[in-house]
């Protein structure tokens, strides 16, 4: 399975990145599984876990929630909008 | 453009336009703009940037949320993203109500909302050179009610 992960405000800065594409062998997969890869391919996110939220498309989703192929999975640090 | 969130300067008069209301006798207008210094430090710009396809369901929800919670008769809710100069407006709320009470309660509403709850994020550019994202607040963990298809 491949996912495209896009990182928003201050985690572009965090990973030095604004994307990544990870690959999984696994059949079946979730939002943590994701952020878990994240985290380990860019430990300077760890810290600010607690405060991230993730999206599939355009919606916000739970850690629980699966992932498909090709599925765009978004981690969005606290928003300062406004 | 987009109606909710765009890269184009806002456009005050195309959102009274649009919501033009002769049984309304209050119109409140919320504006965000670009300040000059922030922590005592001098700042000569802002980057705006969104989730822009979260972001406009959220407007938008918001925008309803205003019309169902106060006894207003319009509203209508624009951000920009992108690269702003000092002075520039990166938001506008405009609540149009009977009266003014409503139409100023409405309005803290819905900047408030927009605030918490919009995926926008802003960096801070300093006249020294370096730039910051500033801090936010976590949105919440779905909750299917807040944020219905």
């Amino acid at each position: 399975m491949r996912v495209h992960v896009v990182f928003y405000g201050r985690l572009k800065q965090d990973t030095g990145t604004k994307q990544a594409v990870l690959d999984f062998d696994a059949q079946a997969l979730t939002v943590r599984d994701v952020v878990d890869r994240v985290v380990t391919q860019y430990p300077a996110l760890r810290p600010l876990l607690d405060t991230v939220a993730c999206t599939i498309g355009a919606e916000l989703v739970s850690p629980d929630q699966a992932v498909r192929d090709g599925d765009e999975v978004g981690l969005l640090p606290p928003v300062s909008g406004g | 453009m987009s109606k909710w969130i765009t890269e184009a300067p806002l456009d005050l008069n195309a959102l009274l336009q649009e919501t033009e209301d002769p049984a309304s006798g209050a119109l409140v207008i919320f504006t965000g703009t670009v300040r000059n210094e922030n922590d005592g430090r001098p700042v000569q710009g802002m980057t705006y940037e969104a989730h822009t396809a979260l972001a406009e369901k959220v407007l938008r929800q918001i925008e309803a949320e205003v019309l169902e919670r106060f006894p207003v008769r319009r509203c209508r809710i624009q951000h920009r993203i992108g690269a702003l100069q000092l002075g520039e407006p990166s938001v506008y709320v405009v609540v149009r109500a009977g009266h003014r009470a409503e139409a100023f309660q409405a309005a803290r509403y819905g900047i408030d909302e927009v605030k918490k709850r919009a995926p926008i994020w802003k960096e801070e550019h300093y006249i020294t050179g370096d730039s910051r994202y500033l801090d936010g607040t976590p949105l919440q963990p779905p909750q299917k009610e807040e944020y219905p298809e």
